[in-house]
C-alpha cells in the first residue's frame, strides 16, 4: 500500500473514477507498506504475473528475481493480470496496463518478464500484452517495444509460448537475472545497444533460451524432424543458496492474498522423485539452506512485515535434514505467538510434534495412488500402514477433517486401484471409531482426484493421458464405491486435457493460442471463466489436434524439450519408465545416490 | 498494568481504496511491526482486542478513521502515535491517540460524519430548507432529510454533517442524488467523525 497515491496523482485520467467501480480496487493501486521506492532507471524491468493480485503477490518466486534483478542494477516493477471488470474498463477509457509502483505503460519499460507457473496462464500473457497496446509476436516488436522474457517452472517447455517470447530464463533465477541485468546494462553503458545484440549476449549466460536462435523442422505428422542449431540450453544452477539473494523485508500486500504470511524456502528440490512429478526432477539437486540463514530470513519477514504466520516452505519439507533443530531456532528467534505453518509435510514425517504447531484442525495426505502396487508404480513410497498410524495419532489429537489426494489415469492403473481408493477411506474412518478419545462429532473425509498429466523431464513424459471415456467412467466407479462415505470432487476434463497438451507442446500452439485469445480465452485455470468450446475450435481452425499431444510418444522421438538440459539424463528417465511398469520403487536420495545425472555438476549431500 | 488508546488516523494515498477487513489487518500488522503487544480475546480462537469505527465506503479519502486497542503494557498517548506512525504506512497514518482507563465503544457512540463534497454545485441551503430529500437505494426511493444534519456552501464545495454508523446516510446515494439533480459528479471527502450532530469529538468520551 500507499506510498503511492493513486488518487489525485496518477497520471492516467480517469483511473480513480474506475477503481471506484471495479472488485478489490486494492489490486490495482500499488504502494504496498514495504514496496521499494522507484525510479525511472537504464534498464527498466516489469515483473508481470499472469494472474491476479492475490496469486502473485504470494509467489516467493519473483520476489527473488526482482531482488536478483535490482541487485544487477535494474529499476524493478510489478504488474498482474487485471480481472475482467478492470481490464475491461481500462480499455474503455484507453488506459494502457500499467506497472504499480511507477505507473508507467507496460510499453514503457525495457524488458516485461513473466512468471510461468502453469500452462493455463498462457493467454494472460497475451492478455497483459494487448492490454498495453503491444504487439503479441516477438517478431513484430521493433527497438521501441520492450523485450518480452519468461522464466518460472513451465519454462522447460518453452516451445508453445517461442514465437511470443524474446528470451526464456530456464532453472534458477538468483544468478542468471543478476547477470542478465548486468549484461544488459553494459550494453547501453558502451551505447552499443541493440536488441539483437543483447539477444545474442545474454544467449551466452546459462539458462538463458533465445527461441528467434533456434530452427525447428517438422514432418506434416507434427513430429519433429530437427532443431538447429544442435546446441542445448543448460538451466541456471545456483549451487549455494546460503549466500544467494533473498529479499531482505517483505512487501505486505494491500488485501489478503492467497498465501497471507511470511514465507522462507527451507530448501529446493526433493529428495522423493516420484516419477510423475515435474518439480520433483527439474528442481533438482536438493539444497537445503542452513538453519541460520533461515532464521535470520525468517526474523526480517516476520518482524519486518508484522506477520503472526510463517511459512516454512518447499516440496517436501519434513525432509529437511535438521527439522527439529530449524524449528527450535525459529522459535527461540520470532515473537512468541508467531504459528510455524508446514506445508508438503509428508504423512512419514508427521508426528504430534508437529501437529501441536498446528490451529488447523484438517489433516491432509497425497497417497496420490489407492493401492500399494500402483503407489509403486509411481514411486510414492507412502504405505497404508503410515497413513493409518498418522491418521489415529491425529484423530486422538483433535483432527476430524481427513483430505485425500489422488491422481487418476496413471500408467498400468485398473479399477481395482480405483476401488483401492474407497477401501483406504473405509479403513480411516475404522481407525477413527477406534480412536477412543477421537472428538465427538463425525468425521469428514475429503477425497480429491486429478487428471494425470505427462509432464516433460518426468520418466512419465512419454505417457499417453487416459481418454475422456476412461477418465469419466473412473470418475463414476469411484464416486458409487464412495457412496456418502466421503465427499469427492475431481478436475474437469477439459481443463487437464489442455493443460497437457500445453505441457507437452510445440511451437506449432502459439498459432492456436493466439486465436484462443482472440477469441475471448483468459483465466483459463479460473473455472467459471474457462471456455473449452472456444479452445478447441481454436485447434480445429489451425488444423492442430490435441491427441497429437495426448497421445503416447516414442522413446525414440525429438521432444520438443530434448534440447533443454535440466541435468537430468534421459537415460535415467527411461530406466525409472521401465522400472515403474515392473512395480519396482527406487526410493529417496536419502538412502544412496540414484545416479539421475545431477551428480555430475553437483555434490548432494543426502 | 493494561492500558486502552483510542487514535485517530488517515485512510488515505490509495488506502481509501482497502475494504474494512483489510484495513483491520494492516492496522494489526502495523501495531506488530510497532512492538506494541495487543491484548488478545480469550477463548478457543483469540482474536486481538481491537475495534473501529463503522466502515466506510471505499474509495473515499478520509482524516477521520477511529480504532481503540487494548494493549498489555501501558504506553503513554504520545508515545503511542511515534511508535505506530514509524510502523505504519502512509496511508494509514495516524493523526490524534488519547489513553482511557475504559474501553470506548466508538462502534455505538458515533452517530455523524463531514465530509466535503467536490464536483457538484448546489445551493445548500435551499437544499437544507427541503422536506425532503430522496436517494435510490436497492429497496428503492427513501427520504433521508432527517439522515442530513447540515450543509455549508464553502471554497469550491459543500461541507456536509450526515448521518453515519448504526443510522447511516450512504456518500455513494448521498453522492449520486446530487449528482443526478444538478449536474456533475460528486466526489467526497470524510473530514470528520462526531457522537452528535453537534460535532461532539470521539475523544471527549474518553475516561480518566
Amino acid at each position: 500500500m500507499i506510498e503511492h497515491a493513486v488518487g489525485g496523482r496518477s497520471k492516467f485520467l480517469n483511473l480513480e473514477r474506475i477503481l471506484k467501480t471495479v472488485e478489490k480496487p486494492a489490486r490495482y493501486t500499488g504502494g504496498e507498506y514495504g514496496e521499494p521506492a522507484l525510479s525511472w532507471g537504464t534498464f527498466n524491468y516489469c515483473m508481470c504475473f499472469p494472474d491476479v493480485y492475490e496469486v502473485g503477490m504470494s509467489n516467493l518466486g519473483i520476489r527473488i528475481v526482482s531482488e536478483a534483478l535490482t541487485r544487477g542494477g535494474a529499476t524493478v516493477d510489478r504488474c498482474f493480470t487485471p480481472w475482467k471488470d478492470f481490464g475491461d474498463k481500462l480499455r474503455e477509457s484507453k488506459i494502457p496496463l500499467y506497472g504499480l509502483g511507477l505507473q508507467r505503460s507496460l510499453a514503457d519499460y525495457d524488458m516485461l518478464g513473466f512468471s510461468l507457473q502453469y500452462e493455463l496462464s498462457y493467454t494472460n500473457i497475451l492478455y497483459m500484452l494487448d492490454l498495453a497496446n503491444i504487439p503479441l509476436r516477438a517478431k513484430d516488436r521493433g527497438e521501441e517495444y520492450p523485450l518480452v522474457q519468461c522464466g518460472g517452472p513451465c519454462a522447460v517447455n518453452p516451445e508453445p509460448l517461442a514465437e511470443f517470447v524474446d528470451l526464456f530464463v530456464i532453472g534458477d533465477g538468483e544468478e542468471s537475472m543478476q547477470v542478465l541485468a548486468e549484461t544488459y546494462l553494459s550494453l547501453k553503458r558502451d551505447g552499443i545497444f541493440s536488441k539483437s545484440e543483447f539477444l545474442y549476449r545474454a544467449s551466452k549466460i546459462d539458462g538463458v533460451y533465445v527461441p528467434s536462435h533456434y530452427k525447428v523442422s517438422q514432418a506434416e505428422d507434427g513430429k519433429i524432424i530437427g532443431v538447429s542449431p544442435a546446441q542445448t540450453v543448460k538451466k541456471a544452477l545456483c549451487k549455494d543458496l546460503n549466500t544467494a539473494v533473498f529479499p531482505k523485508s517483505p512487501i505486505v500486500p494491500n488485501i489478503e492474498v492467497v498465501h497471507d504470511r511470511a514465507v522462507i524456502e527451507v530448501m529446493r528440490g526433493c529428495y522423493r522423485g516420484c516419477r510423475f512429478c515435474q518439480a520433483g526432477f527439474i528442481y533438482r539437486p536438493v539444497r537445503p539452506r542452513d538453519i541460520d540463514t533461515l532464521t535470520a530470513q525468517a526474523k526480517a519477514l516476520v518482524e519486518g512485515g508484522g506477520y503472526d504466520e510463517l511459512s516454512m516452505n518447499s516440496l517436501s519439507t519434513g525432509d529437511y535434514p535438521n527439522l527439529r533443530e530449524l524449528i527450535r531456532s525459529l522459535k527461540a528467534h520470532l515473537p512468541c505467538d508467531t504459528h510455524l505453518a508446514l506445508p508438503s509435510l509428508r504423512v512419514d514425517s508427521f508426528d504430534g510434534e508437529f501437529a501441536m504447531e498446528s490451529r488447523k484442525s484438517s489433516l491432509t495426505f497425497a497417497p496420490e495412488a489407492g493401492s500399494q502396487r500402483l503407489r509403486d508404480v509411481i514411486n510414492k513410497d507412502v504405505t497404508e500402514e503410515e497413513v493409518l498410524r498418522t491418521a489415529g495419532q491425529a484423530f486422538s489429537l483433535g483432527y476430524r477433517t481427513v483430505k485425500l489426494y489422488f491422481m487418476l489415469g496413471l500408467p498400468t492403473e485398473t479399477d481395482e486401484d480405483i476401488l483401492a481408493i474407497a477401501s483406504l477411506v473405509d479403513k480411516i474412518r475404522d481407525v477413527w471409531f477406534k480412536t477412543p478419545n477421537r472428538q465427538k462429532c463425525a468425521l469428514n473425509i475429503n477425497v480429491s482426484v486429478s487428471t494425470f498429466i505427462p509432464k516433460p523431464f518426468t520418466p512419465f513424459q512419454w505417457e499417453a493421458q487416459a481418454s475422456r471415456e476412461d477418465v469419466e467412467r473412473k470418475q463414476e466407479l469411484l464416486r458409487k464405491a464412495l457412496g456418502k462415505k466421503a465427499k469427492l470432487s475431481w478436475n474437469d476434463y477439459h481443463c487437464s486435457r489442455l493443460e497437457a497438451v500445453f505441457a507437452r507442446g510445440d511451437r506449432r500452439l502459439c498459432d492456436v493460442l493466439e486465436t484462443a485469445y482472440r477469441k475471448g480465452c483468459i483465466f483459463d485455470g479460473w473455472t467459471d471463466l474457462f471456455r473449452p468450446d472456444l479452445w478447441w475450435q481454436s485447434f480445429e481452425e489451425h488444423g492442430v489436434n490435441p491427441d497429437f499431444y495426448t497421445r503416447e510418444w516414442g522413446e525414440d522421438e525429438i521432444l520438443p524439450w530434448d534440447f533443454i538440459d535440466v541435468y537430468i539424463t534421459k537415460q535415467f528417465l527411461q530406466k525409472e519408465r521401465a522400472k515403474a511398469y515392473r512395480g519396482e520403487i527406487t526410493g529417496s536420495c536419502q538412502t544412496g545416490c540414484k545416479a539421475c545425472g545431477v551428480q555430475e555438476v553437483f555434490r548432494c549431500k543426502a | 498494568m493494561q492500558s486502552i488508546i483510542l487514535f485517530r488516523y488517515a485512510k488515505d494515498h490509495g488506502a481509501e481504496y482497502l475494504s474494512h477487513l483489510d484495513v483491520m489487518r494492516h492496522l494489526q500488522r502495523s501495531l506488530r511491526r510497532a512492538g506494541l503487544d495487543v491484548k488478545k480475546s480469550e477463548g478457543f480462537h483469540p482474536h486481538p482486542l481491537l475495534h473501529m469505527s463503522p466502515p466506510g465506503g471505499t474509495g473515499i479519502p478520509s482524516v477521520a478513521e477511529y480504532c481503540v486497542v487494548e494493549l498489555v503494557s501501558p504506553i503513554t498517548s504520545g508515545e503511542f502515535l511515534s511508535r505506530y506512525n514509524a510502523a505504519a504506512p502512509k496511508g494509514l497514518q495516524a493523526n490524534g491517540a488519547w489513553e482511557s482507563a475504559t474501553r470506548v465503544n466508538i462502534a455505538a457512540l458515533i452517530t455523524a460524519a463531514e465530509y466535503i463534497i467536490e464536483g457538484v454545485r448546489f445551493d445548500a441551503d435551499s437544499v437544507m430548507k427541503e422536506p425532503n430529500f430522496i436517494v435510490q437505494t436497492k429497496k428503492g426511493s427513501i427520504d433521508v432529510k432527517d439522515r442530513i444534519y447540515s450543509l455549508k456552501n464553502t471554497d469550491g464545495g459543500v461541507t456536509a454533517l450526515i448521518a453515519f454508523g448504526n443510522v447511516t446516510l450512504r456518500p455513494d446515494a448521498f453522492g449520486e442524488a446530487l449528482s443526478a439533480r444538478f449536474g456533475g459528479e460528486a466526489t467526497f471527502r470524510k473530514t470528520g467523525v462526531y457522537t452528535d450532530s453537534n460535532r461532539r469529538a470521539v475523544e471527549s468520551h474518553v475516561t480518566k
